[in-house]
């Protein structure tokens, strides 16, 4: 069996209200219900629910952004994250060169070359060339701007990755070329991913394994074949329709 | 002959002249609507695919878009018609709803205000009869509780539950012409399901034209008979959807068919 | 300064007349035709002549060169103001914009109460305990400065600090102060831009104001407002005294109201 690279027990996260008059009881709202799930090294695991099912609650507390309860082990370091709107990821007032050699610059240790060397190596991993580096945010395209994005998550070679939504504001074949690129990515970096979508094909197409939420829980996991062709939860199978996915061609 | 159909689009040039040099948005449109059709309008964004229906609807600027070509509404050229002529067709006889439920509900209105709008403005109806008929347009949308949303701000209503609403109100003067700018994209999956089910049984009992704009092609194939695909501008292919997703013609289509992604049993080894 | 093909005319307009007025104050500090402050009791209101270009006042001093002199203080003053304004005013707003919070709750209801008093008022307040000068000047009226500059960085900060490239830097391991000064602060350029330049406006104004009062820069001193109330005795035996130093405020208000809606636009 594979290493283990994250472990999650028993996480709970809750929201608290905010109160209408200040007499009113502190009320809660509570977001993830006893999550628990483990990912293995290499992993592309899917995350699929629906709005406010608490899948980007998750992957923030795995990140650490937000007090849980509960124990999340991790075995690597400094995970990073991609958001979903390329637009407001990336710094408007700086140029994509700064953005890039920022983890580094914070990360200490590295000379004005190394650092430009490093940037420029991964501009050209991501598919971009070297005179990206003084182009402003809003001079790209959504598809390069989220190029960019990965390329500076990527910046300080993290373990592990988390795409909320990575495609999902993007034309169809800027999408394609997208995720054939985090997937290149993912070979080439030994890199674990946890892919956070609502869109059931891409999920499919991406990832080995899926996870389902709703309502704060976890409702199904496992691979992907398993969970689409063979789903034991009336709420996969709801899904799969809802998106038109027909699963006995 | 141009009687014949409901709504006949011939060479429409959409040009912006905001700008120092103009720049052409839409070249050469082409479309003919019937009674009951819906037509898909695919494309990714920039293709043109909102500009030529925001024309069709009446909602560009006459002032800085020159516009060539013909829109026929029943017989009536819609570029060039009165300003009058156009206000009683939009709302009236041509609706459109947007993507963002969000926004395109006024936020400090109640529903029942702004479902009643357009009837307020097209017709002269009282008070009691324009609220009957909320009522029943509300339910005609699958909403429960009618006379309770009637009362609702757009805030305390989830986003399916606004585009019910949107759709309501666009419906309500039992227009001849619906169009849909992506109406789906903003929403859950379960949700859009349902939301395309609406459309189409609308289509089905009203008899109400759908131009139906969305870049999702997997949602286009479940509700068009035909489809439009465009690029930058121009109409790359259209046809009946099905000839389009079995048999593609032009490079473009093939890879915008290419690019939904597949889910089949024998992908992975 | 073309832009969807219409001319900014405002940025040009603008930028033509502050060109000027620094110009005017630049010549002014290395060279005037006459002592600001020599008095010369044969020419007394001397009118508009080759020798004076904008004659002479009630001691026989040159008006031209007084003006050079009264524009330079006035500058001087306005600029100092909002330096003080703005730099104390990004500090507050961008600590309470970041943090939120009880920090937030104490400065900004502190900043309130600075609010409701017209800022003139509370720089009487100020030069009524330390004194009339130039410097005082600067002083009582930057800190009055310093509450709105700091409401308008606050809600920048609060509209940037939860955009995802916040999110990121976080993620990446920046400090807060890094995030707040290296990260968000340069998004606020623009608005704080334009907050500058009517922020200059209000404090050329106030200076002329409190001068004008008395309150201000002292004799024999020159600013413009200080020129204006020593001329408003003499109005009909030297009217060009109170012109000349009139029309050059107009000019610098203008000119720097100009520039600050040019500037806007052109974002």
């Amino acid at each position: 069996m594979a290493e283990k690279i994250l472990e999650v027990s028993d996480l709970c996260v809750s929201y608290e209200c905010a109160r209408k008059t200040p007499f009113e009881k502190k009320k809660s709202i509570q977001v993830l219900k006893e999550v628990s799930f483990s990912m293995e090294k290499g992993e592309i695991l899917g995350l699929v629910g629906e709005s406010g099912s608490g899948k980007t609650t998750l992957a923030r507390a795995i990140l650490g952004m937000i007090p849980y309860e509960g124990t999340i082990i991790k075995t690597i370091e400094n995970p990073q994250m991609v958001f979903q709107d390329p637009y407001g990821s990336l710094n408007p007032s700086k140029k994509v060169g700064w953005i890039l050699e920022e983890p580094l610059r914070l990360k200490g240790g590295y000379t004005d070359e190394e650092r430009h060397e490093k940037v420029v190596a991964m501009l050209h991993m991501v598919g971009l060339d070297e005179k990206f580096m003084d182009r402003y945010p809003r001079q790209l395209s959504g598809g390069q701007r989220q190029r960019v994005c990965i390329a500076g998550a990527l910046m300080l070679e993290p373990k592990l990755l988390i795409a909320d939504e990575p495609v999902s504001a993007l034309d169809v074949t800027i999408q394609a070329q997208i995720l054939e690129l985090l997937q290149r990515i993912h070979k080439e970096m030994d890199l674990s991913i946890i892919f956070i979508s609502h869109d059931l094909r891409v999920v499919y197409q991406m990832c080995d394994t899926v996870m389902i939420m709703k309502d704060g829980q976890i409702v199904e996991r496992g691979t992907v074949e398993e969970v689409y062709f063979n789903h034991k939860s009336e709420y996969t199978g709801n899904l799969l329709q809802s998106a038109g996915i027909d699963i006995n061609s | 002959m141009d009687e014949k159909h409901l709504l006949k689009v011939t060479d429409l040039n959409i040009e912006f002249h905001d700008h120092i040099v103009p720049e052409t948005v839409v070249y050469d449109f082409d479309l003919t609507l019937d009674e009951g059709d819906i037509v898909g309008l695919v494309g990714e964004s920039g293709s043109g695919k909102s500009m030529s229906a925001l024309a069709i609807a009446g909602l560009l600027s006459r002032k800085d878009m020159k516009k060539r070509g013909e829109i026929l509404f029943e017989g009536v050229d819609l570029l060039t018609c009165e300003r009058s002529t156009l206000r009683d067709i939009q709302g009236n006889d041509i609706s459109v709803i947007f993507q963002e439920p969000m926004t395109s509900l006024n936020p400090v209105k109640k529903i029942g205000w702004q479902v009643e709008e357009s009837l307020r403005i097209h017709t002269d109806m009282t008070k009691e009869e324009r609220y009957q008929k909320v009522i029943q347009m509300l339910e005609d949308v699958e909403l429960d509780n009618p006379e309770q949303v009637y009362n609702q701000y757009p805030h305390e209503l989830s986003g399916g539950m606004r585009q019910r609403v949107m759709i309501a109100a666009a419906m309500i003067c039992a227009p001849k012409i619906l169009i849909a700018d992506e109406p789906t994209t903003a929403l859950d999956v379960t949700i859009q399901a349902q939301i395309v089910k609406l459309l189409k049984r609308i289509n089905k009992e009203k008899k109400t034209a759908i131009i139906f704009i969305s870049h999702d092609l997997s949602l286009v194939k479940q509700i068009c008979e035909r489809v439009l695909v465009m690029q930058g501008g121009y109409i790359v292919e259209s046809g009946l959807t099905e000839d389009i997703f079995n048999n593609p013609q032009k490079e473009y289509t093939k890879k915008l068919i290419e690019a939904i992604p597949k889910v089949d049993r024998n992908k992975k080894g | 300064m073309i832009r969807n093909g219409k001319k900014n005319y405002n940025l040009i307009v603008g930028s033509i007349i502050t060109g000027f007025i620094l110009l005017l104050i630049l010549v002014g500090t290395f060279y005037t035709p006459y002592d600001p402050d020599a008095m010369d009791a044969a020419s007394k209101f001397a009118g508009v002549s080759l020798k004076h270009p904008m004659g002479c006042d009630n001691f026989g001093r040159d008006i031209f060169s007084r003006v050079l002199e009264g524009s330079r203080t006035t500058f001087i003053v306005a600029a100092g103001t909002v330096f003080i304004g703005t730099f104390f005013g990004i500090i507050m707003g961008a600590l309470t914009g970041y943090y939120g919070g009880i920090v937030d709750e104490i400065l900004m209801r502190f900043n309130d109460a600075m609010f409701a008093f017209p800022s003139i008022l509370l720089a009487l307040l100020f030069i009524s305990l330390f004194g009339s000068g130039k410097y005082q000047v600067i002083l009582a009226l930057g800190i009055a400065f310093i509450p709105s500059f700091a409401r308008i960085v606050r809600s920048e900060f609060i509209k940037c600090k939860n955009m995802d490239y916040v999110k990121n830097a976080k993620l990446q391991g920046a400090s807060n102060i890094r995030i707040m000064f290296v990260h968000i602060l340069p998004n606020t350029v623009t608005v704080l831009l334009s907050a500058i330049m009517i922020g200059f406006n209000n404090a050329v104004l106030a200076e002329a104001g409190m001068s004008f009062l008395g309150i201000g820069v002292q004799p024999p001193d020159a600013s413009l407002g200080r020129m204006l109330s020593e001329a408003q005795t003499y109005l009909f035996s030297a009217p060009t005294y109170a012109i000349f130093p009139g029309l050059i405020i107009i000019l610098m208000v203008l000119g720097f109201s100009l520039l600050g809606d040019g500037l806007k636009s052109e974002e």
